[in-house]
């Protein structure tokens, strides 16, 4: 909001700077974010809080600046003009009684509409509202001055003399004086004549009885209109104003006869009009409330003494009237301009605003460091637990040469079909920004292929990235959230590594990253097994199982999916269901007692079919081996010269080991002989 | 020929003690072991030596053949790494994988946990897709009233929408646990704003609470500077203003000494010399009522920073899309 420096000081004296009345005022809580000089002036551009609508005016500032300054607020220079009360001239009545809690209007006749007065354009100006002419100009000027909205109507124009406070009804329109046509229903708060609506309440008027050159004769309305009302309407219009904005915040409607009075006055003057009566219709009573302040309270909260006497001249210098002095306590009385201030607490910020926040002084708080375990974010584990493990799985990935991304949280419905998301089983937007951010994404995949678009179309081939992130999938008429793991691989290994050939990296790359990972969460138990997911390509794919539930998908992500990017290299992916993960982890464990007996290593190759899986012969391995054999790992695949077609070689590099004695040479060939044996018998294997 | 043998070897390891280079030491091993080589001619004869000799010097000899086989080899391995002179071009790149980085943003909210953490806060997470109640009831900020255009939201449905920031997990908190607590909660938010390079619809925030008897606006000044100092450094001037949250009173923004210009005004400052930092103030007694909190024996302070914009801040990052467009060029630079 712009305020004028020159204008303030019709209010209140001012012996300081512009400068520093902008100072005093941010450090008050009304933020002062520029000032500039505009002729002779200096003009503030303030962010006035949604909690001070008595601030949206000269006059609410002036109060601040004379509070800041301890001054007395002068008595503004328009004196209070007694209106003649009105006869039968005027005819007004207001249908919805709690939309519209007073009217005020005052008939003036004889007008001549011509350019305002000097002083009046000049301050509007100032305020960058553009001058129209003397009446319209005096009913702005007096928005600006005390924040209560006016409104001038044409009279003669207004139909059959009456003006009726009611709703629209549906179907009904209004040309507003902006020239746009506006449809109205029942939403809508109109002020209207026998015929039609004559001004969209509160809100904007109507240009068929806009103030014009020719207009002999005017009703000045100054009214009280509900803020919610006002809000409704504005909104479902998409149309709002500087009156508007006021009555959306509330306005003080106690003030309204006596701005009435000062406004009427005004335009008698500038126009040669007379005031022929003036209509005050108010159910409204005033309030007059009183709150206590407690001395004992102020220091509760704020942490500082601030002795009654300060206290109470702190709300005094605001306009507050303070009575039943204590030296516990006081009795305040709340202006009626004041509605933010309904509660003790309300007065406690009051005087530490004025006291000044920097002269409160700073002290750490005693924080009692109690762990948190009722609260649970994800059932089944503990906060910090959750945290902690959190960090350990960024730590693991970082370490296996992954960076980490955070991608957008929506997707486009493209993204989720091709991924296979049916429509009800995607959470989506009922107001997104944009199609492309529509639907609360089911998978970190999207995301993740969507950083690879960016860096490949960089020419950044190997990205190998991973999220941490939430996604959202629905269940019927429950969305839920889960959160994830996700990563992804493309490109090569190697690179830059002048010893060894690039290679591109594939399957076991992404394989190798979730074991290693399982086995640093100490998650040991689990099986993979082939996975059919639409994004991954066929047979490429593949699931981790915990007591038969997937708790991880990865593989080679399918074209139809890397399409929608535009990728063209292959990419391998994987997701982690981290929330079925994290209230099995177990990060406690007892050390294994460190082996006294060496072990023993022996290879083994077999000559088996293609298509036989490793875990098979290792199955066979470990079934005649038991506690014996520590370590199976399979060292080289080979097909080629020597290994028929349709078949592969697997070796293995078998360590044996006792946990009570050096295992024997003989006892191990025993072992490996029956191993041998056992493989030729159940898997018809060739020993190499 | 038994003695041919063993000379042969010894004259064989003798001379591999002085080859490094790989060329000589094929050639020593063609000289030795290839279809020509001595130990080939040897071996030849020995089909010519009386029946009973045979076995003994055949033995002898594929001993030897192996032993020759072996060393010669291994030597071979070492060679590969080391030049004719027996030094290595030590300006050759070192090898591993590296490693990699986490996020900005999770960094920069890492940071700032680990400080309130050392001051007695713990970490605690709460839901995106939140419901009204939480968003908004019980942080006093009623459904029709204008400071609800400060928290224009996504809705998912009715009563759920993406939350517009931390703070409904300060209801959640404090509806499971009883005073006193200290929670800081980091994540996401969601706001309807077009996207440029200060303004994002999804980004992140922290919220902080502390409750307890006897916390005053004293206790958030003192704690709210000293992260402020912490994180950005001593020589930072700091100021509260007086300012305006419906789950607040006394409400409070903390500035800091804008941190590019030191204070003098420039662009990222507005040419005032502060830069707003973060939101904070006492727990209204509305928000106490919703989770049945005693405001008469208890009272509390919470806070709300935004992670970007701290971190565009700190790290001179002019664009937060940035963040989001995971480049992997702006990704490697957040190391350690």
């Amino acid at each position: 909001m712009l305020i004028s420096f020159d204008w303030l000081k019709d209010y209140v004296s001012i012996n300081e700077s512009a400068s520093q009345v902008a100072k005093k005022l941010t450090m008050a809580g009304i933020e002062v974010s520029s000032i500039e000089k505009v002729k002779n002036d200096y003009v503030f551009d303030a962010e006035i809080t949604p909690n001070r609508p008595d601030l949206l005016s000269v006059q609410g500032i002036a109060r601040e600046v004379a509070a800041l300054t301890s001054r007395k607020m002068k008595e503004p220079a328009a004196k209070s003009r007694q209106l003649p009360r009105a006869g039968s001239n005027i005819d007004i009545k207001i249908e919805d009684t709690i939309a519209c809690k007073r009217y005020n209007a005052t008939l003036i006749k004889d007008v001549s509409v011509k350019v305002a007065p000097q002083l009046v354009t000049r301050r509007l100006n100032a305020l960058d509202v553009r001058p129209v002419n003397n009446i319209v100009d005096i009913t702005n000027f007096h928005l600006m001055d005390s924040g209560q909205p006016l409104h001038a109507f044409d009279y003669d124009k207004i139909e059959g003399g009456r003006v009726i406070v009611r709703r629209a009804v549906k179907g009904e329109k209004i040309t507003a004086i902006n020239g746009k046509e506006y449809k109205l229903d029942e939403d809508i708060l109109v002020i209207a004549d026998e015929k039609k609506p004559i001004a969209i309440a509160g809100i904007m008027g109507g240009v068929d009885t806009e103030i014009g050159l020719e207009t002999k004769n005017i009703l000045l309305e100054c009214a009280h209109f509900d803020a919610i009302t006002i809000r409704r309407a504005s909104s479902k219009l998409g149309l709002k104003s500087d009156s508007s904005y006021r009555f959306e915040r509330g306005i003080c409607i106690e003030d309204i006869p006596e701005v009435a009075a000062r406004a009427a006055g005004d335009i008698e003057e500038a126009t040669g009009g007379k005031a022929a009566g003036n209509i005050d219709i108010s159910d409204y009573k005033p309030q007059g409330l009183k709150l206590e302040l407690r001395i004992a309270e102020i220091k509760r909260i704020l942490g500082v003494d601030i002795e009654a006497d300060k206290a109470a001249s702190i709300l005094q210098s605001l306009g507050m009237n303070v009575s039943g002095r204590q030296k516990d306590k006081c009795i305040v009385g709340i202006p009626p301009f004041r509605q933010d201030i309904a509660r003790e607490v309300d007065l406690i910020e009051e005087v530490a605003r004025i006291y000044g926040y920097d002269n409160i002084p700073d002290t750490l708080a005693r924080i009692y460091p109690k762990q948190i375990k009722k609260y649970q974010s994800t059932g089944g584990v503990r906060e910090d637990a959750k945290y902690a493990i959190k960090n350990i799985i960024r730590q693991h990935l970082r370490a296996c040469g992954l960076y980490e991304i955070i991608s957008y949280s929506l997707i486009n419905e493209r993204e989720a079909e091709t991924m296979g998301y049916a429509e009800e089983e995607t959470a989506r937007l009922i107001n997104p920004l944009s199609q492309e951010q529509e639907i609360l994404r089911p998978s970190l995949v999207p995301g993740l292929l969507q950083c690879l678009t960016w860096n490949l179309n960089r020419q950044i081939d190997n990205v190998p990235v991973f999220e941490l992130g939430k996604v959202f999938y629905r269940k019927q008429s429950e969305v839920k959230e889960k959160l994830n793991v996700g990563f992804c691989l493309c490109g090569h290994k190697f690179t830059g590594d002048w010893q060894i050939k690039p290679k591109p990296v594939n399957f076991y790359d992404v394989k190798g990253i979730i074991e290693s990972l399982l086995k640093s969460l100490r998650l040991n138990k689990y099986s993979v097994e082939p996975a059919k997911k639409e994004y991954f390509k066929e047979a490429k794919a593949a699931s981790v199982l915990r007591v038969k539930e997937e708790v991880a998908v990865f593989g080679e992500i399918d074209e139809m999916l890397l399409d929608v990017y535009d990728i063209e290299t292959p990419v391998f992916a994987a997701e982690i269901y981290l929330e079925k993960l994290l209230p099995e982890i177990k990060l406690e464990f007892s050390l294994e007692r460190i082996p006294k007996y060496p072990s023993i290593s022996r290879d083994l190759a077999v000559i088996v079919k293609e298509d036989l899986e490793s875990r098979v012969v290792v199955d066979e391995i470990k079934k005649v081996g038991k506690k014996l054999i520590t370590d199976i790992s399979l060292f080289d695949i080979y097909t080629g010269r020597q290994i028929p077609p349709g078949y592969k070689s697997l070796a293995y590099s078998i360590t044996y080991q006792s946990p009570r004695r050096t295992l024997t040479d003989k006892e191990i060939d025993d072992i490996q002989t029956e191993i041998q044996r056992k493989l030729v018998e159940d898997l018809k294997a060739q020993i190499r | 020929m038994l003695k041919e043998l063993k000379a042969i070897q010894k004259e064989v390891l003798s001379r591999l003690e002085d080859i490094g280079r790989k060329v000589d030491l094929e050639n020593l091993r063609v000289e030795y072991l290839g279809r020509k080589g001595r130990l080939n001619i040897i071996l030849k004869q020995i089909s010519k030596l009386p029946r009973d000799q045979r076995a003994q010097v055949g033995k002898l000899a594929n001993e030897v053949k192996t032993k020759i086989t072996q060393s010669i080899e291994s030597k071979i391995k070492e060679a590969d790494e080391v030049s004719e002179s027996g030094r290595i071009d030590i300006t050759l790149p070192g090898l591993g994988r590296g490693v990699g980085n986490n996020h900005p943003v999770t960094r920069t909210i890492d940071d700032m946990c680990r400080i309130f953490t050392n001051l007695g806060f713990k970490v605690v997470d709460g839901p995106e897709a939140e419901r009204e109640f939480y968003n908004f009831e019980a942080l006093n900020i009623p459904l029709e009233h204008p400071s609800r255009d400060a928290f224009d939201t996504f809705y998912i449905q009715k009563d759920l929408l993406l939350r517009s920031h931390t703070s409904p997990a300060q209801p959640r908190v404090m509806q499971k646990e009883e005073p006193p607590l200290a929670v800081v909660v980091p994540g996401k938010v969601y706001r309807p704003d077009a996207v440029d390079a200060t303004h994002s619809f999804m980004f992140h925030q922290i919220e902080g609470l502390a409750v307890d008897e006897g916390i005053t606006f004293s206790d958030l000044k003192g704690t709210l500077s000293e992260f402020a100092r912490e994180f950005f450094g001593d020589d930072i001037k700091i100021r509260f203003r007086p300012h305006f949250f419906p789950f607040t009173e006394p409400s409070a923004d903390l500035d800091i000494s804008c941190i590019i210009c030191n204070g003098r005004g420039c662009r990222v400052c507005s040419h005032t010399g502060w830069l707003e930092i973060l939101g904070a103030g006492m727990v209204d007694p509305e928000v106490f009522k919703a989770v049945d909190y005693d405001y008469q024996k208890y009272s509390g302070f919470a806070f709300g920073i935004g992670v970007e914009r701290v971190a565009m801040l700190k790290y001179g990052i002019e664009d937060i899309r940035l963040f989001f467009d995971n480049d992997l060029r702006f990704l490697k630079q957040f190391h350690p």
